[in-house]
Protein backbone atom coordinates (compact mmCIF):
# COMPACT_ATOMS: atom_id res chain seq x y z
CA UNK A 1 0.00 0.00 0.00
CA UNK A 2 1.60 3.26 -1.07
CA UNK A 3 1.44 5.75 1.71
CA UNK A 4 -0.09 9.09 0.79
CA UNK A 5 2.45 11.84 0.20
CA UNK A 6 2.51 13.13 3.73
CA UNK A 7 3.17 16.76 4.40
CA UNK A 8 5.92 15.66 6.70
CA UNK A 9 7.88 17.97 8.86
CA UNK A 10 11.00 18.65 6.75
CA UNK A 11 13.23 17.72 9.67
CA UNK A 12 12.01 14.17 9.55
CA UNK A 13 12.46 13.52 5.83
CA UNK A 14 16.14 12.48 5.76
CA UNK A 15 15.85 9.76 8.42
CA UNK A 16 12.63 8.59 6.78
CA UNK A 17 14.31 7.90 3.43
CA UNK A 18 17.79 6.80 4.47
CA UNK A 19 18.88 3.17 4.76
CA UNK A 20 18.65 1.94 8.34
CA UNK A 21 21.42 -0.45 9.39
CA UNK A 22 19.45 -1.83 12.32
CA UNK A 23 16.61 -3.01 10.08
CA UNK A 24 19.07 -4.35 7.50
CA UNK A 25 20.72 -6.32 10.31
CA UNK A 26 17.34 -7.67 11.43
CA UNK A 27 16.60 -8.90 7.89
CA UNK A 28 20.05 -10.47 7.71
CA UNK A 29 19.79 -12.32 11.05
CA UNK A 30 16.25 -13.58 10.50
CA UNK A 31 17.29 -15.04 7.13
CA UNK A 32 19.84 -17.41 8.64
CA UNK A 33 17.54 -20.49 8.46
CA UNK A 34 16.82 -19.89 4.80
CA UNK A 35 20.42 -19.26 3.77
CA UNK A 36 21.40 -22.70 5.02
CA UNK A 37 19.43 -24.23 2.15
CA UNK A 38 20.84 -21.57 -0.18
CA UNK A 39 24.30 -22.72 0.90
CA UNK A 40 23.58 -26.36 0.00
CA UNK A 41 22.13 -25.24 -3.31
CA UNK A 42 25.22 -23.11 -3.99
CA UNK A 43 27.54 -26.05 -3.34
CA UNK A 44 25.71 -28.05 -6.01
CA UNK A 45 25.78 -25.07 -8.36
CA UNK A 46 29.53 -24.61 -7.91
CA UNK A 47 30.27 -28.28 -8.63
CA UNK A 48 28.12 -28.26 -11.77
CA UNK A 49 29.50 -24.91 -12.93
CA UNK A 50 33.06 -26.21 -12.77
CA UNK A 51 31.92 -29.28 -14.68
CA UNK A 52 30.34 -27.04 -17.30
CA UNK A 53 33.73 -25.46 -17.93
CA UNK A 54 33.54 -22.27 -15.86
CA UNK A 55 36.48 -21.12 -13.74
CA UNK A 56 36.18 -20.22 -10.05
CA UNK A 57 36.60 -16.56 -10.99
CA UNK A 58 33.78 -16.76 -13.53
CA UNK A 59 31.56 -18.55 -11.00
CA UNK A 60 32.19 -15.84 -8.41
CA UNK A 61 31.57 -13.03 -10.91
CA UNK A 62 28.35 -14.68 -12.06
CA UNK A 63 27.05 -15.13 -8.51
CA UNK A 64 27.61 -11.47 -7.68
CA UNK A 65 26.47 -9.94 -10.99
CA UNK A 66 23.53 -12.21 -11.88
CA UNK A 67 22.54 -13.40 -8.38
CA UNK A 68 19.62 -15.53 -9.57
CA UNK A 69 20.08 -19.22 -8.88
CA UNK A 70 17.49 -20.67 -11.20
CA UNK A 71 18.76 -18.84 -14.27
CA UNK A 72 22.39 -19.54 -13.37
CA UNK A 73 21.63 -23.27 -13.21
CA UNK A 74 19.77 -23.09 -16.51
CA UNK A 75 22.73 -21.34 -18.15
CA UNK A 76 25.21 -24.09 -17.26
CA UNK A 77 24.28 -26.62 -19.96
CA UNK A 78 24.24 -23.72 -22.42
CA UNK A 79 27.76 -22.65 -21.45
CA UNK A 80 28.88 -26.27 -21.71
CA UNK A 81 27.36 -26.57 -25.20
CA UNK A 82 28.96 -23.26 -26.32
CA UNK A 83 25.64 -21.93 -27.61
CA UNK A 84 25.11 -18.39 -28.85
CA UNK A 85 25.54 -15.91 -25.94
CA UNK A 86 22.28 -14.26 -26.98
CA UNK A 87 20.45 -17.55 -26.34
CA UNK A 88 21.97 -17.63 -22.82
CA UNK A 89 21.05 -14.00 -22.14
CA UNK A 90 17.56 -14.48 -23.63
CA UNK A 91 16.93 -17.57 -21.51
CA UNK A 92 18.17 -15.71 -18.42
CA UNK A 93 15.75 -12.89 -19.16
CA UNK A 94 12.71 -15.11 -19.58
CA UNK A 95 13.51 -17.10 -16.43
CA UNK A 96 13.95 -13.92 -14.43
CA UNK A 97 10.85 -12.19 -15.74
CA UNK A 98 9.15 -13.30 -12.54
CA UNK A 99 11.15 -10.53 -10.81
CA UNK A 100 8.91 -8.01 -12.57
CA UNK A 101 5.89 -9.13 -10.62
CA UNK A 102 7.92 -9.59 -7.44
CA UNK A 103 9.25 -6.02 -7.72
CA UNK A 104 5.78 -4.63 -8.29
CA UNK A 105 4.45 -6.69 -5.39
CA UNK A 106 7.01 -5.93 -2.67
CA UNK A 107 7.41 -2.22 -3.50
CA UNK A 108 3.76 -1.72 -2.52
CA UNK A 109 5.08 -1.90 1.05
CA UNK A 110 7.89 0.65 0.53
CA UNK A 111 7.15 3.98 2.13
CA UNK A 112 10.02 6.00 0.66
CA UNK A 113 10.01 7.07 -2.99
CA UNK A 114 13.77 7.76 -3.08
CA UNK A 115 15.28 6.27 -6.24
CA UNK A 116 18.80 5.29 -5.14
CA UNK A 117 17.76 3.16 -2.12
CA UNK A 118 15.13 1.51 -4.31
CA UNK A 119 17.81 0.66 -6.86
CA UNK A 120 19.87 -0.90 -4.07
CA UNK A 121 16.83 -2.86 -2.90
CA UNK A 122 16.19 -4.03 -6.49
CA UNK A 123 19.65 -5.61 -6.63
CA UNK A 124 18.72 -7.69 -3.57
CA UNK A 125 15.34 -8.82 -4.92
CA UNK A 126 15.91 -12.60 -4.85
CA UNK A 127 13.32 -15.39 -4.49
CA UNK A 128 14.32 -16.02 -0.87
CA UNK A 129 14.64 -12.37 0.23
CA UNK A 130 11.34 -11.59 -1.49
CA UNK A 131 9.69 -14.40 0.46
CA UNK A 132 11.21 -13.19 3.74
CA UNK A 133 10.34 -9.51 3.17
CA UNK A 134 6.79 -10.35 2.02
CA UNK A 135 6.20 -12.42 5.14
CA UNK A 136 7.63 -9.58 7.27
CA UNK A 137 5.40 -7.01 5.55
CA UNK A 138 2.32 -9.21 5.96
CA UNK A 139 3.05 -9.88 9.62
CA UNK A 140 4.07 -6.41 10.78
CA UNK A 141 2.13 -4.42 8.18
CA UNK A 142 0.35 -1.51 9.79
CA UNK A 143 2.28 -1.66 13.04
CA UNK A 144 5.61 -0.62 11.51
CA UNK A 145 6.79 2.79 12.75
CA UNK A 146 7.29 5.54 10.19
CA UNK A 147 10.82 6.55 11.10
CA UNK A 148 12.28 4.47 8.27
CA UNK A 149 11.41 2.32 5.27
CA UNK A 150 11.25 -0.98 7.15
CA UNK A 151 10.24 -3.43 4.43
CA UNK A 152 12.75 -2.02 1.92
CA UNK A 153 15.61 -2.27 4.40
CA UNK A 154 14.51 -5.71 5.59
CA UNK A 155 14.60 -6.88 1.96
CA UNK A 156 18.13 -5.52 1.60
CA UNK A 157 19.28 -7.32 4.76
CA UNK A 158 17.73 -10.63 3.74
CA UNK A 159 19.14 -10.24 0.22
CA UNK A 160 22.60 -9.50 1.58
CA UNK A 161 22.49 -12.72 3.63
CA UNK A 162 21.45 -14.73 0.57
CA UNK A 163 24.14 -13.10 -1.58
CA UNK A 164 26.93 -13.91 0.86
CA UNK A 165 25.77 -17.51 1.28
CA UNK A 166 25.19 -18.08 -2.44
CA UNK A 167 28.53 -16.65 -3.61
CA UNK A 168 30.59 -18.31 -0.91
CA UNK A 169 29.03 -21.76 -1.29
CA UNK A 170 29.25 -21.62 -5.10
CA UNK A 171 32.98 -20.93 -4.93
CA UNK A 172 33.50 -23.74 -2.40
CA UNK A 173 31.47 -26.07 -4.63
CA UNK A 174 33.52 -24.93 -7.62
CA UNK A 175 36.74 -25.90 -5.88
CA UNK A 176 35.31 -29.31 -4.92
CA UNK A 177 34.06 -29.80 -8.47
CA UNK A 178 37.64 -30.05 -9.69
CA UNK A 179 38.07 -33.23 -7.64
CA UNK A 180 34.86 -34.95 -8.71
CA UNK A 181 34.37 -37.08 -11.79
CA UNK A 182 32.18 -36.46 -14.83
CA UNK A 183 28.81 -35.19 -13.47
CA UNK A 184 26.87 -36.72 -16.35
CA UNK A 185 28.31 -40.16 -15.57
CA UNK A 186 27.46 -39.72 -11.90
CA UNK A 187 24.01 -38.40 -12.82
CA UNK A 188 24.71 -35.08 -11.13
CA UNK A 189 23.03 -33.23 -14.00
CA UNK A 190 19.86 -34.68 -12.51
CA UNK A 191 20.49 -32.65 -9.34
CA UNK A 192 19.27 -29.55 -11.20
CA UNK A 193 16.02 -31.26 -12.11
CA UNK A 194 15.60 -32.43 -8.50
CA UNK A 195 16.28 -28.94 -7.13
CA UNK A 196 13.78 -27.39 -9.51
CA UNK A 197 11.18 -30.03 -8.65
CA UNK A 198 11.65 -29.04 -5.01
CA UNK A 199 11.09 -25.36 -5.89
CA UNK A 200 8.19 -26.19 -8.20
CA UNK A 201 6.05 -28.43 -5.98
CA UNK A 202 4.88 -25.77 -3.46
CA UNK A 203 3.85 -23.51 -6.36
CA UNK A 204 1.27 -25.94 -7.76
CA UNK A 205 -1.95 -24.85 -6.09
CA UNK A 206 -4.70 -24.41 -8.67
CA UNK A 207 -5.88 -26.29 -11.72
CA UNK A 208 -4.38 -23.62 -14.01
CA UNK A 209 -0.99 -24.43 -12.50
CA UNK A 210 -1.47 -28.06 -13.52
CA UNK A 211 -2.53 -26.94 -17.01
CA UNK A 212 0.58 -24.76 -17.36
CA UNK A 213 2.72 -27.67 -16.18
CA UNK A 214 1.22 -30.12 -18.68
CA UNK A 215 1.59 -27.69 -21.59
CA UNK A 216 5.17 -26.95 -20.54
CA UNK A 217 6.05 -30.65 -20.40
CA UNK A 218 4.66 -31.37 -23.87
CA UNK A 219 6.08 -28.25 -25.53
CA UNK A 220 9.52 -28.29 -23.90
CA UNK A 221 10.15 -31.97 -24.63
CA UNK A 222 8.89 -31.63 -28.24
CA UNK A 223 10.98 -28.51 -28.91
CA UNK A 224 14.01 -30.01 -27.18
CA UNK A 225 13.88 -33.16 -29.27
CA UNK A 226 13.10 -31.42 -32.58
CA UNK A 227 15.14 -28.22 -32.51
CA UNK A 228 18.87 -27.64 -32.14
CA UNK A 229 20.08 -25.18 -29.51
CA UNK A 230 18.42 -24.22 -26.26
CA UNK A 231 15.51 -22.00 -27.16
CA UNK A 232 13.11 -24.68 -25.91
CA UNK A 233 12.95 -23.20 -22.39
CA UNK A 234 12.10 -19.76 -23.72
CA UNK A 235 9.58 -20.97 -26.30
CA UNK A 236 7.78 -23.50 -24.12
CA UNK A 237 7.54 -21.31 -21.02
CA UNK A 238 6.28 -18.25 -22.92
CA UNK A 239 3.47 -20.19 -24.60
CA UNK A 240 2.55 -22.24 -21.51
CA UNK A 241 2.36 -19.24 -19.18
CA UNK A 242 0.24 -17.34 -21.72
CA UNK A 243 -2.14 -20.31 -21.96
CA UNK A 244 -2.41 -20.31 -18.16
CA UNK A 245 -3.26 -16.61 -18.14
CA UNK A 246 -5.83 -17.02 -20.93
CA UNK A 247 -7.36 -19.97 -19.07
CA UNK A 248 -7.69 -17.95 -15.88
CA UNK A 249 -9.14 -14.94 -17.69
CA UNK A 250 -11.64 -17.18 -19.43
CA UNK A 251 -12.78 -18.62 -16.13
CA UNK A 252 -13.38 -15.27 -14.45
CA UNK B 1 40.74 -14.42 -19.49
CA UNK B 2 37.84 -15.47 -21.67
CA UNK B 3 36.22 -12.23 -22.65
CA UNK B 4 33.19 -13.75 -24.38
CA UNK B 5 32.16 -15.65 -21.24
CA UNK B 6 32.61 -12.56 -19.10
CA UNK B 7 30.53 -10.47 -21.50
CA UNK B 8 27.82 -13.14 -21.51
CA UNK B 9 27.75 -13.06 -17.70
CA UNK B 10 27.54 -9.26 -17.70
CA UNK B 11 24.68 -9.47 -20.23
CA UNK B 12 22.88 -11.97 -17.98
CA UNK B 13 23.37 -9.57 -15.07
CA UNK B 14 22.08 -6.55 -16.99
CA UNK B 15 18.84 -8.22 -18.14
CA UNK B 16 18.32 -9.70 -14.66
CA UNK B 17 18.77 -6.36 -12.92
CA UNK B 18 16.40 -4.80 -15.43
CA UNK B 19 13.65 -7.26 -14.41
CA UNK B 20 14.29 -6.46 -10.76
CA UNK B 21 14.37 -2.68 -10.93
CA UNK B 22 11.78 -1.85 -13.60
CA UNK B 23 8.51 -2.12 -11.70
CA UNK B 24 10.10 -1.22 -8.40
CA UNK B 25 10.77 2.23 -9.85
CA UNK B 26 7.74 2.64 -12.07
CA UNK B 27 4.44 1.05 -11.15
CA UNK B 28 2.77 -0.84 -8.37
CA UNK B 29 0.85 -4.06 -8.72
CA UNK B 30 -2.61 -2.59 -8.60
CA UNK B 31 -2.03 -0.50 -11.70
CA UNK B 32 -0.79 -3.42 -13.82
CA UNK B 33 -3.16 -4.65 -16.52
CA UNK B 34 -4.81 -7.70 -15.02
CA UNK B 35 -3.88 -10.00 -17.88
CA UNK B 36 -0.21 -9.06 -17.52
CA UNK B 37 -0.05 -9.90 -13.82
CA UNK B 38 -1.87 -13.17 -14.49
CA UNK B 39 0.65 -14.03 -17.18
CA UNK B 40 3.66 -13.20 -14.98
CA UNK B 41 2.20 -15.29 -12.18
CA UNK B 42 2.46 -18.44 -14.31
CA UNK B 43 6.00 -17.77 -15.52
CA UNK B 44 7.87 -19.54 -12.67
CA UNK B 45 5.85 -22.76 -13.00
CA UNK B 46 6.23 -22.75 -16.81
CA UNK B 47 9.97 -22.09 -16.71
CA UNK B 48 10.77 -24.65 -14.02
CA UNK B 49 8.75 -27.34 -15.79
CA UNK B 50 10.34 -26.56 -19.16
CA UNK B 51 13.80 -27.03 -17.69
CA UNK B 52 12.98 -30.23 -15.82
CA UNK B 53 10.89 -32.17 -18.37
CA UNK B 54 13.52 -32.62 -21.15
CA UNK B 55 16.18 -33.69 -18.61
CA UNK B 56 13.88 -36.47 -17.43
CA UNK B 57 12.09 -37.47 -20.64
CA UNK B 58 14.89 -37.08 -23.19
CA UNK B 59 18.33 -37.15 -21.54
CA UNK B 60 20.02 -38.15 -24.80
CA UNK B 61 18.01 -35.60 -26.82
CA UNK B 62 15.51 -38.21 -27.97
CA UNK B 63 12.30 -39.20 -26.21
CA UNK B 64 12.86 -42.19 -23.91
CA UNK B 65 9.96 -43.07 -21.60
CA UNK B 66 11.15 -46.57 -20.77
CA UNK B 67 12.60 -48.25 -17.71
CA UNK B 68 15.95 -48.31 -19.52
CA UNK B 69 16.15 -44.56 -18.87
CA UNK B 70 17.37 -43.99 -15.29
CA UNK B 71 16.51 -40.26 -15.50
CA UNK B 72 12.90 -41.17 -16.22
CA UNK B 73 12.55 -43.55 -13.27
CA UNK B 74 14.46 -41.27 -10.88
CA UNK B 75 12.35 -38.39 -12.19
CA UNK B 76 9.08 -40.11 -11.35
CA UNK B 77 10.37 -41.07 -7.89
CA UNK B 78 11.54 -37.48 -7.24
CA UNK B 79 8.23 -36.01 -8.45
CA UNK B 80 6.48 -38.17 -5.86
CA UNK B 81 8.83 -37.05 -3.07
CA UNK B 82 8.50 -33.39 -4.13
CA UNK B 83 4.70 -33.60 -4.32
CA UNK B 84 4.31 -35.21 -0.92
CA UNK B 85 7.06 -33.48 1.07
CA UNK B 86 7.03 -30.06 -0.64
CA UNK B 87 10.47 -29.66 0.89
CA UNK B 88 13.40 -28.36 -1.18
CA UNK B 89 16.32 -30.01 0.59
CA UNK B 90 14.61 -33.37 0.99
CA UNK B 91 13.71 -33.35 -2.71
CA UNK B 92 17.25 -32.48 -3.81
CA UNK B 93 18.93 -35.13 -1.72
CA UNK B 94 16.43 -37.89 -2.44
CA UNK B 95 16.69 -36.98 -6.13
CA UNK B 96 20.46 -37.39 -6.07
CA UNK B 97 19.99 -40.66 -4.18
CA UNK B 98 17.49 -41.96 -6.75
CA UNK B 99 19.66 -41.12 -9.78
CA UNK B 100 22.75 -42.71 -8.22
CA UNK B 101 20.71 -45.82 -7.40
CA UNK B 102 19.06 -46.21 -10.80
CA UNK B 103 22.22 -45.35 -12.72
CA UNK B 104 23.93 -48.10 -10.73
CA UNK B 105 21.11 -50.60 -11.32
CA UNK B 106 20.48 -49.83 -14.99
CA UNK B 107 23.91 -48.59 -16.03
Amino acid sequence: MTRKKEKHNLHHRPSFDALNCRIIGKGFIESVPIIISVFAFGLIFGVLATKSGLTIFEIAIMCVIVLAGMSQFAALPLFAAHVNPLAIIGTTFIINMRHLIMGASISRFFSSRKVIPRMVAAYFLIDESFAMASAYAEKEGERLPRDGDYVRDYLIGAGLAVTVSWSLSSCIGGIFGNFLGDPKRLGLDFAIAAAFLGLLAPQIKKKQDVLVMLVSVILSVSLFVMLPGSWYILGASLVASLIGAVGESYEN
Amino acid sequence: MRIEILLTIVGMGVVTYFTRVLFMLTIDEKKLPQFFSRWLKFVPVAVLTSIIAPIIAAPEKKLDLTFANPYFIAGIATVIVAGISRNLLLTVFSGIGFILLFKYLIG
